[in-house]
């Protein structure tokens, strides 16, 4: 009795309770007393509750149905992952002002000054305009940076 | 059909399959969260998480493994989980009584052939020591495979089951003087 006492002293003064459990374990497996009083196995049974007194277990499947169900069904609403419609509108805020950067850098630059009468219309020349028999003086208009030339003529 | 059809099946998209498991389990999972957690709405809980998180980590499980010593693992993490949390709670409200949560609260449906014990079973014994009471006397298992589920070394299981025993006869012998004394 004395020595199953100081074993069980030993035990709990070490630091570790894997060596605990061993040095437990290599004493019981030896000495009978301390294995008859461990031998709890068959009264305990009575006081712990045990799997036959858990009468259903239906209401338990019920709600593990239910979130399956749910869950998938969230699976498949959401095409995107949590929170990815705001990660994705974020980033485009976030690159909105390089972007503008970027096109306002590499945009061709206009020229301010109004090109010279001559090489607006290099392509097409009037020499000479008559109209029901009469010359008249042509004017021809082109906006800039359009293609769609607009001719009036002037009674000289 | 044997748990590894079902476990196929369930990996083919068959979740109603899922429903063999959970009820040839759930007596099991709910017997040991009860012994652990003290209530049987808290064991309710726990089981379903552990259920839906094996359903969802199914293709992760091992099949040379035991599937309920699997649902057990994931179980017993879950347990604690809850223990914590309700030690946070109970710390918040400036240690409202947990001496309030007998292990048999009104409204659980036990057998009446069950003794007063398991109360102060639940506050003399750690959620640990629950854990390895439960597995050991109602699966049988031994301090390598309660070491397996707990995590831990089985030097360690065999400790704590060595003190979960020795606090179970201690009550015991309190509680009833019909027991054989040594």
């Amino acid at each position: 009795m004395i020595a199953c006492r100081s074993i069980e002293f030993v035990a709990h003064i070490l630091p570790g309770q894997a060596w605990k459990g061993n040095i437990i374990e290599h004493h019981v497996s030896r000495c009978a007393s301390c294995r008859a009083k461990l031998d709890v196995q068959d009264e305990a049974r009575r006081y712990v509750i045990k799997p036959d007194d858990i009468t259903s277990s239906d209401k338990i499947w019920a709600t593990v149905r239910a979130e399956i169900q749910e869950g998938s069904r969230r699976q498949m609403r959401r095409s995107l992952p949590a929170g990815g419609v705001w990660k994705i509108a974020a980033c485009l805020a976030a690159a909105a002002p390089l972007v503008f950067f970027v096109i306002l850098v590499t945009r061709p630059a206009r020229s301010i000054v109004p090109r010279p009468k001559g090489s607006m219309i290099e392509d097409f020349r009037l020499d000479s305009v008559e109209a029901w028999g009469k010359p008249v003086s042509p004017v021809i208009y082109q906006a800039r940076d359009s293609q769609i030339r607009i001719i009036w003529i002037k009674q000289l | 059909m044997d748990e590894s059809a079902i476990i196929r099946r369930c990996l083919g998209g068959d979740s109603a399959s899922f429903q063999q498991i959970v009820n040839n389990h759930t007596p099991h999972l709910m017997a040991a969260a009860m012994t652990v957690l003290g209530n049987r709405q808290d064991a309710e809980d726990v089981c379903q998480e552990t259920f839906l998180q094996a359903f969802h980590h199914l293709s992760s499980f091992n099949g040379d493994r035991n599937l309920r010593a699997w649902l057990y693992t994931i179980l017993y993490r879950r347990c604690l989980n809850a223990v914590k949390k309700r030690k946070k709670f109970t710390g918040v409200l400036g240690r409202l009584k947990t001496e309030s949560m007998p292990l048999m609260s009104s409204g659980d449906s036990r057998p009446g052939d069950l003794e007063v014990l398991p109360a102060e079973l639940y506050r003399a014994l750690s959620p640990k020591e629950r854990t390895v009471l439960s597995l050991w006397i109602n699966e049988g298992y031994k301090a390598v495979e309660i070491a397996a589920i707990l995590g831990c070394p089985s030097g360690t299981a065999r400790y704590y089951l060595f003190t979960a025993r020795k606090k179970l006869r201690a009550l015991m012998e309190k509680t009833h003087d019909s027991l054989p004394k040594h």
